[in-house]
């Protein structure tokens, strides 16, 4: 499928990007026409593999970054989200809903349940010590 | 994100206005305890100008629900907008939040 439209954002991961980052993927998709439901779930996918990589993919402080690949194809979004951090030993534990290693946090496990369930392919890749990736497909119906 | 609670009856309404995320999820937390630390016999969550919420926010409801069982107090939300909606549904929060108008 050939892209439409292409974006690369490379972005510190800190909070307080959250919000940036979750609007400029849905600003992104507005040439297709979404509905505000179809944004809503991006956004909220999106919201969910940016915090991942700010509260779970880095131990050290320092430069440290997010890395995001977005294209969007006639009938939809494809969006990659990246870091170089720690990584995840068990990709099938980390998304089995509910699991969180941060249970001391009141987080709530279901990150990864929220990607699956609002979007409509999530692949997750993981090397420990290399990093992780999170890919996810939107297909979007014009409006 | 503005947070803030108000009593009627020993009753806690807290409100939670605009976009709740891990950036800002900190402030709501020590609001809504802060109101905690009245005793209120039941929490009535409005979401009627929350516009965002993700898991991060799902894990701070779950964690306050727990508190206010072991105490006997019920938690309720209210008005609840599209995409709120779905977070709750998804995650299953309608299983231990009654809706109230
Ligand atoms: N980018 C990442 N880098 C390292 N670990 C991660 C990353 N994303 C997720 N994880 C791991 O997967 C677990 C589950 O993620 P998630 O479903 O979003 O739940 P939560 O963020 O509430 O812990 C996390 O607790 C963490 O251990
Ligand atoms: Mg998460």
């Amino acid at each position: 499928m050939a892209a439409l439209n292409q974006m690369k954002m490379q972005i510190s991961a800190i909070s307080g990007n959250e919000s940036f980052i979750r609007s400029a993927a849905a600003a992104f998709c507005v040439p297709l026409n979404p509905s505000l439901d179809v944004i809503n779930d991006i956004k909220t996918a999106v919201s969910e593999a940016a915090t991942n990589v700010i509260i779970h993919a880095y131990d050290k402080p320092g430069e440290n970054f997010i890395y995001i690949d977005a294209e969007l194809f006639d009938g939809g979004l494809s969006i990659i989200i990246r870091d170089t951090g720690k990584g995840i030993a068990d990709v099938g534990l980390a998304m089995q809903p509910a699991f969180t290693s941060k249970p001391e946090d009141e987080r709530s496990g279901m990150g990864f349940t929220f990607m699956q369930t609002f979007m409509d392919e999530l692949e997750v890749k993981s090397v420990v010590g290399e990093g992780t990736s999170v890919g996810m497909k939107k297909y979007i119906k014009s409006e | 994100m503005t947070a803030h609670s108000e009593f009627s009856d020993g009753r806690m309404i807290f409100y939670i206005n605009g976009e709740l995320d891990e950036s800002n999820i900190g402030e709501a937390k020590e609001a809504f305890d802060d109101g905690m630390l009245r005793g209120p016999s039941a929490v009535v969550l409005d979401l009627s100008g929350l516009t965002f919420m993700d898991s991060t926010a799902v894990g701070m409801i779950i964690s306050r629900y727990k508190r206010l069982k072991s105490v006997g107090a019920k938690l309720y939300a209210r008005g609840l907008t599209r995409q709120t909606e779905r977070v709750f549904r998804t995650s299953g929060l309608f299983g231990i939040i009654e809706v109230i108008r």
